[in-house]
């Protein structure tokens, strides 16, 4: 419990100093979010910027930004006028979560599984296919399988749709989430092999197996606990993989998530709405490292007791 | 493995990586001018041709009619260019900062692997993004801002082995001798890193590939009209529907490059390291 207070405490000011990162680098960049309208008045132009804190000096700008942020309000978007960055990611941000969610537990669920098939029946044939495929799943990244799964599933089989997103419509997130979860279960497969394998030569392995216990008895209650201690490890930088990749899926596959505007956003010098987005992405992958190291806690005694 | 030379590495796996990248680079140096055509050539008379014999468009062409086979090389090449570029950068300011904090110790290495601990819960793809649209598109902008994210599992590693090497007897010799701090850094520090950084940087190379081509497919990175497989991707996918072979080139390429430097770099670490495994 204490592990996890100071733990949720330690997010504070690594969020701040994303925070201050993130403002000063969209401000650095050359230019401001009402340069592409040519026929702007000078008037207009200096009531935009009075309108948006524009004019006033860096420090100011940056202080007010904070002071809103606690409130929870990210501001008004410089671009798509009439909407608020809230009302923009409340909207992206269900469909982005639902889809990357999905993501992790297949990948969990499918990566898993396969590398205790992989560490059971080790320099086997199915080891072998295995190692294979996992090589190539994490080389091919989710841009490269969301058209291709698009092009054979959607184009040539007909069997899903290629794009668009209906609440509630699973034949709509099929695709995307088998490619997001794809790279991610492969490399849950490869740590779980790895690991299994190391555990099942300690000692205590041969102990359980000497008391007459069954090999899927073995395996579930005294290997997997241990061995799936790295590749919890790994779930906080997969989260962040999932979250960076579902940009590409959403546009492939034209999901209306987080990612929508983020692009047109940065190249635009939407300065709140790129802020707002980078921030909630980033609160949201620190929450899942924190979730991930909690749960490794929970595994094992050692991390959450403070020894090593 | 007999009647192999001594000093390719042993696995067999290892070896085919290495001959299909050197494959792919000689390919995209001399592959285009194999072809009559050039990277910005329009040909009118074959518009969003598939692949095939007819104009000795090998790969089809684009919409606009130009080769892909030309203009999927001329990705490779950048794609490739802009990962040794960012690899170099993120290699010298890891090296630089790694072996400073593991051979200074105490504080100080505490201090700065701290700042590295924390750079590195960074959601960095995001980071990534907000350095380029800082910096403006251009290639050179997209390696400085990877490379600028990249150096920091290189910190980590160079710091480790630092540290290590620190306290061996020679580094003693030498302090005890009166050679400057800086000269062992630079002398008898540095040199001694090289496996591990030749491993490591060979890791980095693929990674490298994917962030640039991920930053190129939205739109983000190299810019039209020159080609990198990223953009030639977010091409294709707008078109794959009616002409899929723009998908399929660069992405057949990427999978390639990517997969051979990925056990190039396992086979590497396990010949310089064999307790690796």
């Amino acid at each position: 419990m204490r592990y996890a207070l100071t733990r949720l405490l330690g997010i504070v000011p690594t969020l701040f100093i994303i925070v201050t990162l993130a403002f000063l680098l969209i401000r650095l960049a050359p230019g401001g979010p009402f340069d592409q309208e040519q026929t702007l008045a000078p008037e207009i132009r200096a009531n935009l910027d009075r309108a948006y804190g524009l004019d006033q000096p860096l420090a100011e700008q940056y202080l007010r930004y904070l002071g809103r942020l606690l409130h929870g309000d990210l501001g008004p978007s410089m671009r798509l006028r009439d909407f608020s960055v809230n009302q923009l990611v409340a909207t992206g941000l269900p469909v982005s979560l639902t889809l990357g969610a999905l993501a992790l537990v297949a990948a969990v669920g499918l990566g898993i599984p396969l590398g205790v098939v992989a560490a059971r029946a080790r320099g086997r044939w199915p080891d072998r296919v295995l190692g294979a495929l996992t090589a190539l799943g994490i080389a091919v990244p989710p841009y490269v399988t969301a058209p291709l799964l698009a092009l054979v599933f959607g184009i040539y089989l007909r069997w899903l749709p290629v794009a668009g997103w209906e609440p509630g419509s699973l034949r709509d997130l099929v695709l995307p989430v088998a490619a997001l979860a794809l790279p991610t279960a492969a490399y849950l497969a490869r740590l779980t092999r790895a690991s299994v394998l190391e555990i099942v030569t300690l000692p205590f392995v041969r102990t359980a197996r000497a008391k007459g216990l069954g090999e899927f008895a073995v395996l579930v209650r005294h290997v997997l606990p241990p061995a799936l201690v790295p590749v919890l490890g790994y779930l906080s930088p997969a989260a962040a993989g999932v979250l960076a990749g579902s940009l590409v899926v959403e546009t492939v596959f034209g999901l209306p998530g987080m990612g929508r505007f983020l692009v047109e956003g940065a190249l635009n010098r939407d300065y709140t709405l790129v802020l707002g987005k980078v921030l909630v992405y980033a609160t949201l992958v620190l929450a899942l490292n924190l979730a991930a190291d909690l749960l490794v806690g929970l595994l094992d005694p050692r991390v959450r007791d403070g020894r090593r | 493995m007999a009647g192999a030379p001594a000093w390719l590495p042993p696995a067999r796996a290892t070896r085919v990586a290495l001959g299909v990248l050197g494959a792919i680079a000689l390919l995209a140096v001399a592959g285009p001018f194999a072809s009559p055509w050039r990277g910005d050539e329009l040909d009118w008379a074959r518009l969003a041709m598939s692949p095939g014999l007819d104009g000795r468009h090998w790969f089809g062409t684009d919409r606009l009619g130009r080769d892909l086979y030309v203009r999927t090389l001329e990705g490779v090449r950048v794609s490739l260019a802009i990962a040794l570029a960012a690899t170099l950068v993120s290699l010298v300011i890891g090296v630089a900062y790694g072996a400073i904090a593991g051979f200074a110790g105490g504080r100080l290495e505490a201090l700065m692997m701290r700042v590295v601990d924390v750079l590195y819960s960074l959601p960095y793809v995001f980071f990534v993004i907000l350095l380029t649209v800082s910096l403006g598109r251009s290639p050179a902008t997209l390696f400085l801002a990877i490379g600028a994210v990249g150096w920091l599992t290189m910190a980590r590693v160079v710091c480790s082995q630092t540290e290590s090497l620190r306290q061996r007897e020679f580094i003693e010799a030498a302090t005890a001798a009166g050679v400057p701090a800086r000269a062992i850094l630079l002398r008898h520090v540095i040199p001694n890193l090289a496996g591990p950084v030749l491993v490591y940087a060979t890791l980095t190379v693929p990674g490298v590939i994917l962030i640039e081509s991920f930053l190129s497919f939205l739109g983000l990175g190299v810019q039209e009209p020159a080609a990198s497989l990223g953009n030639l991707m977010a091409q294709g996918t707008a078109e794959m529907e009616s002409a899929p072979w723009m998908l399929l080139a660069p992405c057949g390429f990427l999978v390639a490059i990517v997969l051979a430097l990925g056990t190039l770099g396992d086979g590497l670490r396990d010949w310089l390291d064999p307790r690796g495994r």
